[in-house]
């Protein structure tokens, strides 16, 4: 009998051993699934870029351009997409570009998404609905519209007088006309119409977009996530992309390794995971960094005097080195896309404009490293910083906050605490921690939603007015800065000491914003850049790396994320390990 | 003889066919003169058929000037002629000879001559069946015609003959006062019409008599002859009835005007000088009625010659009244002798007045008329024209005569006095006018118009010459402008000038009035003439200097030193005022100015451009170096020298307007090394248009392979508005290579927006050439990746 017993325990113990290894309840065959935080779901909007991470990611899984960027093992390439380049033709007052738009491209409200009678989700045609000029047209007057709150807007008004083009022909070749600024490549072409097209019937203003041409289709909303079926018109690998919700992103590495998920985009801390060093199971890839962390500070509590001590109180070198716990045992490592391993300093912020964004890189703001000795008899006893951990970042808010109210640290003058979102609209701060995410290492520095967003980060709303005169030329409001409409509680409503500076800054970041000429850019991003240095507006911490894994479910070279490309550009050539 | 046979028998139905159908007379006519005789076939009456045709023969008449007489009365039952021609198969015509019979003759008289040898008469037309009752007869015309009308005549003579009582009547039962005179000459005129008539008539028949008829005692004849005269002593008296009835109705017509009455003189002369013809009554009533008149002609012209007032001729013929004298056997008193010595004397001198006066107007008339030039033998005719006329002229006085004081003659003779010293006058004035002429004459030879003026004007009494000579101020103008033109032409400027000013000063005209004004635009004219002569030839060799000289690449300076770029003549004259002159002149030198300091360097810098750029290398630098000196003596606004200039000289700034074009510059050197090292130079100034307010540009500077293979030693020295650029920071300078084509990228470049942006670079090189080097700005773009 107790032998019997134990021969069967046994034999329980093995099957649950060999169900816990092979998980069958969680086969993630020919599924992508990628976390997100159930509350910050992601909502897409080609055009106009999100504080979610995420939903501009998913741009690339839905629609398609004139032309698509696509990440390669060296860089970046353009691949057609609802058109082919024909030609490019000099003339005097402009380079004729010639497109061939594709003719057979389908919408995906082609396509019925059903679930048959075993339960299986099946797919059929409907009318087809093709991509025509129209739709093309439709997607220019969108960008038109939005203006300097689309990227694509500037690349386009920097390119064309125009957002139109003449045709189709009868051979539906349509033709830009670009501005004859500079002896256009077909890869600068390519670059320029890539803005991801959306078809003409569609709400110009809706709260996200969800019809496109893409290697994926939007299957629907569940309460278990968010499905994307594969495209039938266009070749991807992979059947089934599932966006699955959680709580936060603590446990993304938890649920990557117990397989419920099997890409996890970003890492805590942006480090590399201990529990995922196992790389026969998974797989590492690094790409550039996209979100860092400052300290904006509140300059109706805290005078420029005040707000340079605190600058240069606050050590940020000494509070990365905390925060990923260097030297110690417990050091969260890094590497990044270049194959460089634990560079924390090549993360270290000394401007708004991230040591790892294109501004810096390329030279074009050179911050101010040396922030002096700082004054403490300037600043209050205490420093009272907030942040909200409900929008993500909830454990690096955490050790952050911990680091701040170390008493060891920063002569034990500032006191950091967690707040809900209520409790930091009031403004009862004197410097807010705050992860800025989404920032794109290229010249699309989003200033405004550092600037100008409304301080509620349930929401993304920028608080940008401005006024044209009637020529269809607009400028800034200085109803822009209300005081309690943006993080740093600016305000140009009322004449005060620094109303002058304030309004210059204004007056920077839109002409930083909306300039379609890279060179204004540039200067614009010089000069916030010392004038930041003048009225000490943040303390501009680090950024997080970029690290993303995969199950080695799938085949690690079909995987491309070179630096700059968005991370899902090529989701279409994944495919899974035979 | 069968062949006789056979053609006669042929010919008989062959004339059996003949549309008419020949009626032979047996006996056959005879042409003899003779009475009527009867046209019969052997007795008996010739038939006629109805719508047949039919003709007979009849033989020449044995003379000339007869007639055949036919009569028949067939009445219009039968239509016929006589013909000389005829052919009875109707091939030929007819030519019917006219019928002279009178219409109610009841005969025909055909006109037929010895010199026709048969007459045919012809029945065109037969309208019923008949018998051609024909009788004929042959005789002369004279007498057909007289013997046909001797009866008419005769009674006529006898209605037209005037009756002879009245005219015997005159002066003795009927007085010349109360005879019809019109009635009676009415009469006279109508009867003597007739009479004449009658004799012209007889003068026809006349001349048909043949020579033989003429003394002969042929009854026709006589009766001819006796009718003949007695028409001749019908006219004769009607002739003298008429001629009397009409001087006496002139007598008495004249009765009460003297002046008629002498106006009549010479037919009462021509009546009395004839005075036999006519019975002594009527001769002597008229004679004693003009002695009568004649009393009263006398008194009457003394009285007339005593008012006269003018000294126009007498109307007083005192040849005839003398005349009337003598044919009226009237002695001659010694007034009228005295009259009639006056009114000779008067009308004498009158009549010469009057043709010297003619003389004198057609000489006149003749000047008025001349055209042309009138050469002196012109004058001289009329000087001995004038010499005829006054050699015309009588005495002017009437010696002893009664009337040698009346108004009349002492008008005639202040007329004569007055008409002698026009024709003086007149004389003297031609033969001044032929010695003028002659001088007019040579002067024209010898084409000295202004002499010619000179001369006329000179002569103002020969005020016709002013028109005769009309043309003469066109001529001289003329003369004077084609001396100035051909100076001009052979750019005698000294000559031209000399002769506008003479032509300014020019006074002498015929008629200054008109001349003035066309010579005052004249001088305009030919003032404008010389200034652009003297312009175009300077500018002709300008043009031919410059032409010669565009090419030249040593001292360049020199050629702007040269006298050409002076006026070929400095003009002192001119019509306007001094001040005009001058500014006439500072407007040629500015001109000369222009030429020289606008239109020189601009061809030559053109000229000198086009081949540099043709070859760069064929005396590059020494062209480009020509074009700079050009250039610093070019004064004009055209941009497109300026630039061609600008683009020789390395100093100047090109400008770069445009993106994404390459814009081609020459580096040349600075210095002047033939063998060694030269430093080499080139400025660009960017002027882009942009929206930017901070603009950069990404700079390609393509560079010849032989600097750029220096890859990045190749410039000594780049500036931007005189800051020297050095690689740093994001600021480089992309060193040139092979492969990037030698291009050298300079970027970013930050340039002021809408001022001046001069990118002056430096370079050293072996060698003195021009090196070529393409430039071209891109804008920086945004871009998403």
């Amino acid at each position: 009998m107790k032998k019997g017993l134990i021969i069967g325990g046994g034999l329980v113990l093995a099957a649950a051993i060999v169900l816990f290894i092979l998980k069958p309840w969680k086969n993630l065959d020919n599924h992508i699934v990628i976390p997100y935080i159930a509350h910050q779901q992601p909502l897409i909007d080609p055009h106009l870029p999100s504080s979610i991470p995420l939903s501009d990611k998913l741009d690339e899984v839905l629609f398609d351009g004139l032309f698509n960027v696509s990440a390669t093992r060296g860089g970046i390439t353009y691949e057609d997409g609802l058109a082919e380049l024909v030609d490019i033709r000099k003339g005097n007052r402009a380079y004729e570009v010639v497109l061939r738009l594709k003719p057979r491209k389908k919408w995906h409200n082609s396509y019925e998404i059903k679930t048959n009678e075993d339960g299986e989700t099946v797919i059929e045609d409907k009318k087809a609905v093709y991509f025509t000029a129209r739709d093309l047209n439709f997607t220019l007057r969108r960008i038109q519209r939005l203006g300097s709150l689309s990227p694509d807007f500037l690349l386009l008004s920097q390119s064309m007088e125009r957002l139109e083009f003449s045709g189709p022909d009868d051979n539906n070749e349509i033709i830009f006309r670009f501005k004859p600024i500079r002896d256009w490549s077909s890869d600068d072409i390519k670059e320029m119409l890539s803005f991801k097209i959306l078809p003409y019937d569609s709400d110009v203003m809706a709260r996200e977009y969800t019809d496109g041409t893409g290697p994926y289709m939007d299957a629907g909303r569940e309460t278990e996530g968010i499905h994307f079926l594969k495209n039938p018109a266009e070749t991807a690998n992979v059947e089934h992309v599932d966006l699955k919700p959680f709580i936060d992103n603590s446990t993304y590495t938890t649920e990557l390794n117990n397989g419920n998920i099997n890409v996890l985009l970003s890492t805590p801390y942006g480090a590399l995971s201990p529990i995922l060093d196992d790389t026969s199971d998974f797989f590492v890839k690094s790409n550039i960094s996209t979100t860092n962390f400052a300290l904006l500070f509140n300059t109706q509590r805290l005078n420029r005097e005040q707000r340079k001590a605190l600058r240069a109180l606050i050590n940020n070198k000494v509070v990365m080195e905390r925060f990923f716990k260097v030297g110690s045992p417990q050091q969260r490592h890094i590497v990044d896309y270049k194959g460089n391993s634990d560079n924390y300093d090549d993360y270290l912020n000394y401007s708004l404009f991230p040591s790892t964004s294109y501004y810096v890189e390329e030279n074009i703001v050179e911050p101010l490293k040396d922030k002096g000795t700082p004054d403490l008899s300037l600043l209050p006893d205490s420093i009272v910083i907030q942040a909200t951990l409900n929008f993500g970042y909830r454990e690096e808010y955490s050790d952050l906050i911990e680091i701040f109210n170390d008493p060891a640290l920063f002569s034990g003058r500032l006191r950091a605490r967690a707040v809900n979102n209520e409790e930091l609209k009031k403004g009862n701060y004197d410097a807010l921690l705050i992860a800025i995410s989404g920032y794109r290492n290229n010249f699309f520095f989003n200033l405004y939603n550092i600037f100008l967003r409304e301080p509620d980060l349930s929401l993304h709303k920028i608080n940008l007015v401005t006024d044209s005169d009637g020529k269809g030329n607009r400028s800034f409001n200085t109803a822009s800065f209300a005081g309690d409409n943006n993080f740093f509680r600016l305000d140009l409503s009322a004449q005060g000491d620094e109303y002058n500076d304030i309004y210059t800054l204004l007056d920077y970041v839109y002409g930083f914003m909306s300039t379609r000429e890279v060179s204004d850019r540039h200067e614009y991003a010089r000069r916030i850049d010392l004038l930041d240095q003048e009225m000490a507006l943040g303390s501009w911490l680090f950024s997080l790396p970029s690290t993303a894994y995969f199950s080695r479910q799938f085949d690690e070279k079909s995987i491309n994320l070179y630096g700059h490309a968005a991370q899902l550009s090529t989701i279409e050539k994944w495919r899974e390990k035979k | 003889m069968k062949k006789i046979i056979l053609f006669t028998l042929l010919a008989a139905m062959l004339s059996g066919c003949a549309a008419y159908k020949q009626l032979t007379p047996e006996p056959a006519v005879k042409a003899a003169e003779n009475g009527y005789i009867e046209l019969k076939d052997d007795q008996e009456w010739f038939e006629l058929d109805a719508g047949k045709k039919y003709y007979i023969e009849f033989p020449a008449a044995p003379a000339d000037n007869f007639y055949l007489i036919t009569k028949t009365d067939a009445g219009d039952k039968i239509s016929t002629v006589l013909s000389p021609t005829f052919d009875a198969d109707e091939k030929g015509a007819l030519n019917p000879l006219p019928n002279e019979a009178a219409v109610d003759a009841g005969e025909q008289a055909w006109p037929v001559d010895a010199g026709v040898q048969k007459f045919y008469w012809v029945i065109e037309n037969v309208r019923e069946d008949m018998p051609l009752h024909l009788e004929y007869r042959y005789l002369p015309r004279w007498r057909y015609k007289f013997e046909t009308q001797a009866a008419a005549f005769r009674e006529l003579l006898t209605e037209n003959t005037m009756s002879r009582q009245t005219y015997e009547a005159i002066g003795v039962t009927v007085k010349t006062a109360g005879l019809p005179f019109d009635q009676l000459l009415g009469e006279l005129e109508n009867k003597n019409g007739q009479i004449r008539g009658l004799q012209k008539q007889l003068a026809t028949i006349e001349k048909l008599f043949p020579a033989s008829i003429v003394n002969s005692s042929d009854p026709a004849y006589l009766d001819f002859t006796r009718l003949k005269e007695d028409l001749e002593i019908e006219n004769t008296f009607q002739e003298n009835f008429r001629k009397a009835l009409q001087v006496l109705q002139l007598e008495v017509q004249t009765r009460g005007s003297i002046p008629a009455f002498a106006k009549a003189a010479p037919q009462f002369n021509a009546f009395l000088q004839e005075k036999e013809r006519y019975p002594k009554n009527i001769s002597g009533t008229l004679t004693r009625a003009i002695d009568a008149r004649l009393d009263e002609l006398t008194p009457y012209y003394d009285d007339l010659l005593r008012r006269k007032k003018d000294i126009s001729a007498i109307d007083l013929n005192v040849d005839e009244i003398t005349a009337l004298y003598d044919n009226a056997g009237k002695s001659i008193g010694q007034d009228y002798k005295n009259l009639a010595a006056y009114v000779t004397l008067f009308n004498r001198k009158a009549g010469r007045r009057q043709e010297a006066r003619q003389i004198l107007d057609q000489a006149r008339q003749k000047v008025q008329s001349l055209k042309g030039r009138p050469p002196a033998k012109f004058f001289g005719t009329l000087t001995a024209e004038a010499q005829k006329a006054l050699s015309l002229l009588p005495s002017a006085g009437f010696g002893s005569s009664p009337y040698r004081k009346t108004t009349a003659a002492k008008k005639m003779t202040s007329a004569i006095h007055k008409i002698y010293n026009e024709a003086l006058s007149l004389k003297q004035k031609y033969n001044q006018s032929r010695d003028v002429a002659k001088t007019l004459s040579r002067l024209e030879a010898q084409k000295q118009y202004g002499k010619m003026i000179e001369t006329i004007n000179n002569n103002p009494g020969l005020s016709f010459l002013k028109t005769l000579y009309a043309d003469l101020d066109q001529k001289s103008l003329q003369q004077q402008k084609r001396a100035i033109t051909t100076a001009l032409a052979q750019q005698k400027w000294a000559a031209a000038e000399q002769g506008l000013r003479s032509l300014f000063n020019e006074r002498r005209f015929i008629n200054g009035k008109k001349a003035g004004p066309v010579k005052k635009q004249l001088v305009r004219a030919l003032e404008d003439t010389l200034v652009n002569r003297v312009e175009r030839y300077t500018r002709q060799r300008v043009n031919a200097f410059v032409n010669e000289k565009y090419g030249t690449l040593d001292n360049v300076n020199a050629l702007y030193d040269n006298p050409v770029f002076e006026p070929v003549w400095d003009i002192t004259f001119t019509s306007g005022n001094k001040a005009q002159l001058a500014a006439r002149k500072q407007k040629l030198r500015q001109r000369l100015q222009k030429l020289k300091e606008i239109e020189f360097p601009a061809k030559a810098i053109t000229a000198l451009y086009r081949d540099f750029v043709a070859d760069i290398n064929n005396n590059g630098v020494a062209r480009a170096r020509a074009i700079v000196v050009h250039g610093q003596h070019y004064k004009g606004k055209d941009r497109k020298i300026k630039t061609l200039v600008a683009e020789c000289d390395p100093w100047a700034s090109k400008w770069l307007t445009k993106t994404a074009d390459y814009r081609l510059v020459y580096a040349l050197p600075t210095t002047s090394n033939s063998q060694g090292e030269n430093t080499y130079v080139f400025r660009i100034n960017i002027r882009i248009p942009t929206e930017a307010r901070f603009p950069v540009y990404d700079l390609n500077i393509k560079l010849p392979a032989e600097v750029g293979k220096k890859g990045g030693a190749w410039y000594q020295q780049i500036t931007m508005n005189k800051k020297v650029l050095k690689p740093e920071g994001r600021f480089s300078i992309v060193a040139p290579g092979s492969s990037n084509n030698y291009t050298a990228l300079v970027t970013p470049l930050s340039v002021e927006p809408g001022g001046d942006n001069v990118l002056e670079v430096r370079f050293k090189q072996k060698g003195l050439k021009v090196f070529p080097v393409s430039i071209m700005a891109e804008k920086p773009i945004l871009r998403k990746n």
